[in-house]
């Protein structure tokens, strides 16, 4: 997938370049914001990583223009500035995604992947997910594994859901806490991990294939390990 | 903040009073002065006519005798105003000429002004009497007075006069002084309301100025100064904030990225893979701490949204408690709340800095009790407050240290190792004012009890 980033910091731009191509990804890089803004206008793309902060043009004004002009490219913003209004700023200028500096690259390649497939495959409707035998009954609030009944907290159905949505790709402590909590602040404990872990027991404790993968480093993955 | 509620009013009553108290006595000393000295002159100079007259009467006695002196008495009597006495005695007091019936026994006739209460034989009633007497040749005795009724009653009608000025100048000082207080705190008022707005966050507030360009005027212009330059201090401050932000925060995620790249490389458990990822483990202690303080500060200084909603605080806290949970329950610790709230009431609040709050206090609890130890959330409606307490029974604080625990970098135990800046508290206390939320440490007899009490209007 073609990747645009507009970013000032060489090294930034060259690392999220180079991990991206790392995972396929082919990317652009622009280091002020007319550029940036031109080349988001004039070339098609999958996705775009917009600093806030950029010479010549504020990242904002380039996320408002791109989006006047009626590109609808999925935009994750990033921001040294990780504040809450900033990322309420952001969102309302049209971003699909927040990223605070300093992030993890493996948080960016999380966010980026979820955007991308927003883009590609829409949202995932259907009323039951599966990931191997591991069934997701949305309507019903069900889940089942091996056609026998788990029994989860609406909390951990919402972590599942979340997860199973993004099947096969990276999800983040930080993306679960605020999609499943909805809160954007950082925890200063490892309070995502044991919510995992009681989930994890629930689904993958007296089966042979553990669905739910802790990608070091990164976060979680659920699905079949190749 | 309530020493300003409060000292409007108090002010305002003392102003009055003050004003009250200074006029009472001034025209206290001058009515005082006046009161005695007239009193005095009126005495004075009666006394003097006494004297003239007796004087006169003492040359007739030498000129025509006793004889003439009878005369002269007697026809002073009849024709003198009502007010004279007169009273010529024998040796043995035996009245010979006189309007008096006897001679009073309290008078010395050496000649002293003398107040006697004595009774008139021609109108037969007791009357006050400033007189002198005098022993003449032969044993005889003369005494001379005057009524002082009249003088009396003028000295009550000045007396009422007085009073009632005196009456008049309270009413009229403190009618006086109620308008010049309020027109002082008038003016104080307009720059308290005006302070108030900026406390609340609105740093563009400034004072009103009146066209009438006075003291007020110019002190509501060097304060408007003042503010500005705050203003300019603080958005200088946010363009450093932001810079630094921008400056640390770049550099630090190009070093986790080389980190986060090198370490992908290394075959997992490897020496240099252990060795990496502690060094990632550390930048990202590094960097929490410094968004910690960013964000902290930007609270601090009204840069970050503040916007309030009407939130389910039952909800809010069941969130809170119910991310919590496991992970207190992994700690060996248990969490327990009880919410008599009803689940629907809606406060205003900004709901992600107190989530921010309450998952502070509790990391809190669960960093510093320990297992076996108990969270107790509870939120209890009493009249118009709400009483929010997370509470543990761990080591808690001690009473002269749990000031100190809400400052900023304060960390009681410099030997605890877990790092954090010292902010988890203060940060806590600065999103509480932001709320105008009561926030206070107590003791939990044994452990902390952190109390936040929500006013309901």
């Amino acid at each position: 997938m073609r990747v645009l980033i507009i970013e000032d910091d060489q090294e930034i731009s060259s690392h999220v370049a180079k991990s991206l191509e790392q995972h396929g990804h082919v990317t652009e890089v622009f280091a002020n914001g007319i550029d940036g803004l031109s080349e988001a206008v004039s070339n098609e793309y999958d996705a775009i990583v917009l600093d806030r902060m950029l010479p010549k043009l504020d990242g904002i004004s380039v996320l408002k223009a791109i989006r006047s002009e009626g590109v609808k490219t999925p935009v994750i913003f990033l921001s040294a500035l990780g504040e809450l209004d900033y990322r309420i700023e952001g969102l309302k200028a049209g971003a699909d995604d927040y990223l605070a500096k300093p992030f993890a690259f493996s948080e960016l390649l999380a966010r980026l992947e979820a955007v991308l497939r927003r883009g590609t495959e829409g949202a995932t409707n259907s009323d039951i997910m599966k990931v191997a035998d591991l069934e997701l009954d949305i309507r019903s609030r069900q889940a089942k594994r091996g056609g026998k009944i788990i029994d989860l907290k609406p909390r951990e159905f919402k972590i599942l859901e979340y997860l199973m949505r993004h099947k096969g790709r990276i999800v983040t402590r930080n993306m679960l806490l605020e999609q499943v909590w909805d809160y954007h602040f950082d925890p200063h404990t490892n309070v995502i991990d044991v919510h995992i872990s009681r989930l994890r027991a629930k689904i993958d404790q007296g089966f042979e294939t553990q669905l739910l993968q802790t990608v070091r480093g990164s976060g979680y993955k659920i699905g079949v390990t190749s | 903040m309530t020493a300003l509620q409060v000292f409007p009013k108090s002010a305002y009553a003392r102003n009055i009073l003050t004003y009250l108290l200074f006029n009472v006595v001034t025209i206290g000393a001058v009515l005082g002065y006046i009161y005695f000295s007239t009193v005095e002159v009126i005495e004075n100079e009666v006394a003097e006519v006494v004297e003239t007259e007796i004087r006169a009467l003492e040359e007739e006695y030498i000129a025509n005798g006793l004889r003439g002196l009878r005369a002269a008495l007697s026809r002073r009597i009849e024709t003198a105003d009502g007010d004279a006495v007169y009273l010529l005695a024998a040796p043995n007091n035996q009245p010979i000429v006189g309007n008096l019936s006897q001679w009073p026994i309290d008078i010395a006739t050496d000649g002293e002004w003398t107040i006697v209460t004595l009774l008139r034989t021609d109108t037969s009633q007791s009357i006050l009497v400033g007189a002198r007497a005098y022993s003449l040749g032969l044993g005889a005795k003369i005494l001379v007075g005057r009524d002082m009724r009249a003088r009396r009653d003028f000295q009550n009608t000045l007396t009422g006069a007085m009073i009632g000025a005196l009456i008049l100048m309270v009413i009229l000082a403190t009618i006086g002084g109620a308008v010049f207080s309020r027109l002082v705190l008038r003016r104080l008022k307009s720059i308290d309301s005006t302070a108030r707005s900026i406390m609340d966050g609105d740093i563009s507030k400034r004072i009103p100025l009146t066209k009438q360009n006075d003291e007020f005027d110019q002190l509501s212009e060097t304060l408007n100064e003042m503010l500005s330059k705050v203003d300019d201090l603080i958005n200088e401050l946010r363009v450093a904030t932001e810079s630094m932000a921008h400056d640390l925060r770049s550099p630090l995620t190009r070093l986790r990225g080389h980190l986060e790249q090198s370490y992908s490389k290394q075959i997992e458990k490897s020496e240099t893979a252990v060795d990496l990822e502690k060094a990632i483990f550390e930048t990202d202690r590094v960097l929490k701490d410094l968004n910690a303080l960013l964000n902290v500060a930007r609270l601090e200084t009204g840069l970050v949204d503040r916007q309030m909603q009407d939130v389910s605080l039952f909800e809010l806290l069941n969130d809170v408690s119910e991310l919590y949970t496991p992970l207190v329950e992994e700690s060996g610790m248990s969490i327990t709340s009880q919410l008599s709230i009803d689940k629907d009431y809606k406060i205003k609040m900004n709901a992600q800095l107190m989530a921010q709050a309450l998952s502070n206090l509790i990391e809190n609890a669960i960093k510093y009790c320990g297992k076996g130890k108990n969270i107790a959330i509870s939120a209890i409606k009493k009249e118009d407050y709400i009483f929010l307490i997370v509470s543990d029974d761990g080591p808690g604080i001690d009473k002269e240290d749990r000031e100190k625990a809400l400052e900023r970098f304060s960390r009681l135990s410099p030997e605890r190792k877990e790092g954090g800046m010292g902010l988890g508290l203060y940060l806590v206390s600065v999103i509480l004012k932001i709320h105008k939320f009561e926030f206070s440490l107590l003791d939990n007899n044994p452990g902390l009890k952190a109390e936040i009490i929500i006013p309901l209007s």
